[in-house]
């Protein structure tokens, strides 16, 4: 009796996983499930973290937040974190959701007290941490989408804090690895990161449903320790487009 | 009178409005960085400008690899227009200038008897200043000072923005301005448009896309400044070498950046007031302004005495006539 309700709760979460057009919706668990914890402040703690933000750039949006995941990265709570480029708006809750669909999207309801602001700020001043809430530093990100944004080339984006240093990107595949120089950006306060990584992705990117990265840094006459992180893809570029 | 003083409002009017014309109309601004600092950014704009003898020099071209080669006396340094220069240094240590050009040459070094090496996308050269100071010059849009934030270790650590304004009338210039700069600021100089230069560098550098470093991502219409400028660095072996790099830049631009921690940032303009101060022909026409105003006063004063008229001929002999007869009564009265 017991592995056949095992099966029927098996057969139901992959039909949920598998149902086309049923976006689950991540809702706030944490630290305050009433409302989002975060801050609008000239005087803000920031992150050391070298990650500040993983984004898939290219995936018409009409606004609001969503993020890909595996099913497996679910099982816990998903541990978000919005940061400006700035450092002025920094924000660090945990969201639990359903599995996510064929398409890997959860949409995120997040009820920001600064939507004008955050609407304000665009494309390249907002970044998205997403990741499966663990004990130690996270590995696996979610890429998270966030705010109006137009199609065209798909692409992976990283945003880094580099410490001001030479940044590069190793993508790394199964047939051939890939290395590209990050860009700094030049103009105006960068406490909260200062450099974006582009990655273009492949329909084989897509296929494989994930992609493993390597951050490298280079400060004048030292290497920092590089930074390996594996960022979950959407299953099928058609389903974005 | 009348008329006198209707000319006098016109000229009055006429003065107003050249004066406002006057403070309104564009001048070339010229700003002057003088800097202590520990990092410097720019774009090359102009490779002449640009020329650097490598003397006692090494270069890494491999990102990946901290292996370095030491560079041949006498050899110099041609930069590619649109290449980043990054230059650093801390203390009396060594000077680290970095260059980047995306999908590019950053330039070529040529060294002495005409063997030219070309360096590819990414190099870093080492200066150490034994006895000599090293002195950079160059041409090119220029960021000096980082953001404090978490691991960044080079700071701007002072210096000043001065403004230089061209006066209406002549070729003469007048201070408009001074703001001092304080550790950990980061400026950058911004002008609105482009002229001839910097549209051909936009079009034709080899190393990428330069909108995305040179032009505003918060107004398109605002374009990173020209400066020329140069760069020092003094060996430890001075008996008080300064630390760090000395920087000073000109060029012409419209407001000059200031990002500074804890606050949004603010912009250092060339106050109109200074106008009015400085420039003869804007505080010639003030002190114009003022006398006609005076002037107008005394004619309108003169034309209010004016108002209680003296007694009309006709009016003088009524009065003598009511006199004589007062009088002649009088003696009646008497007699």
């Amino acid at each position: 009796m017991v592995p056949k309700c095992k099966l029927w709760i098996l057969l139901l979460v992959l039909w949920t996983s598998a149902s086309p057009g049923q976006t689950p919706v991540a809702k706030l668990v944490g630290p305050d499930p009433n409302r989002l914890t975060e801050l609008l402040s000239d005087e803000v703690p920031v992150s050391g973290r070298v990650v500040a933000g993983v984004s898939i750039s290219g995936v018409p949006s009409d606004g609001g937040m969503s993020l890909y995941a595996a099913a497996d990265d679910t099982l816990n709570t998903l541990c978000i974190q919005v940061m400006s480029r700035d450092g002025r708006y920094w924000s660090e809750n945990e969201f639990r959701s359903e599995p996510a669909g064929v398409g890997g999207t959860i949409r995120v309801n997040y009820e920001s007290n600064h939507a004008t602001d955050l609407q304000d700020l665009g494309s390249d001043n907002i970044a998205v941490l997403s990741f499966p809430c663990s004990d130690g530093d996270p590995t696996i990100y979610l890429p998270g989408l966030f705010g109006k944004q137009p199609g065209g080339e798909l692409a992976l984006q990283v945003y880094v804090n580099s410490a001001r240093t030479d940044t590069f990107l190793r993508v790394m595949r199964e047939e051939s690895n890939e290395t590209i120089k990050c860009r700094r950006f030049t103009e105006g306060r960068r406490t909260g990161y200062d450099a974006v990584c582009r990655a273009p992705l492949t329909e084989a990117d897509l296929a494989t449903r994930q992609l493993n990265l390597k951050i490298y840094r280079r400060k004048y006459d030292r290497s920092l320790p590089p930074e390996s992180l594996t960022v979950r893809l959407p299953s099928d570029l058609s389903r974005l487009q | 009178m009348r008329l006198a003083q209707w000319s006098l409002s016109i000229l009055l009017v006429g003065v107003l409005l050249l004066l406002l014309y006057l403070a309104a109309y564009p001048r070339a601004r010229i700003f002057t960085l003088d800097l202590d600092t520990e990092v410097i950014s720019f774009v090359v704009a102009n490779s002449l400008y640009s020329q650097w003898d490598l003397t006692g020099t090494s270069v890494s071209t491999d990102p990946f690899s901290l292996e370095e080669k030491a560079i041949d006396e006498g050899a110099v340094l041609m930069l590619h227009p649109g290449a980043q220069v990054e230059v650093q240094r801390h203390g009396v240590g060594d000077i680290f200038v970095r260059l980047e050009c995306e999908g590019g040459s950053v330039g070529e070094i040529d060294a002495i008897g005409g063997k030219t090496h070309s360096l590819g996308s990414w190099a870093l050269l080492r200066f150490s200043p034994e006895t000599r100071p090293v002195v950079l010059s160059f041409r090119g849009y220029i960021s000096a000072g980082e953001d404090v934030a978490s691991q960044v270790d080079s700071l701007l650590l002072g210096g000043s923005v001065s403004i230089i304004e061209e006066k209406f009338l002549g070729r003469g210039h007048y201070t408009a301005g001074e703001e001092a700069l304080d550790t950990g600021d980061r400026v950058q100089l911004w002008r609105r448009g482009a002229d001839e230069g910097d549209a051909m560098l936009l079009r034709s550098s080899a190393c990428g896309n330069l909108e995305t470093v040179l032009r505003s991502e918060k107004d398109s219409r605002l374009l990173s400044s020209r400066v020329d400028g140069f760069i020092r660095g003094e060996p430890a072996s001075f008996s008080e070498a300064v630390n760090a790099l000395q920087m000073v830049a000109h060029g012409a631009a419209d407001f000059a950046r200031v990002e500074r921690l804890g606050s949004g940032g603010y912009d250092v303009r060339a106050p109109v007031l200074y106008r009015f101060l400085y420039d003869p022909m804007l505080a010639g026409l003030v002190a114009l302004l003022g006398a006609l105003t005076i002037f107008m006063e005394l004619l309108s004063k003169i034309r209010e005495l004016s108002g209680s008229e003296p007694p009309s001929g006709r009016s003088r002999a009524t009065t003598a006539l009511r006199q004589r007869l007062k009088r002649s009564n009088r003696h009646r009265d008497i007699t």
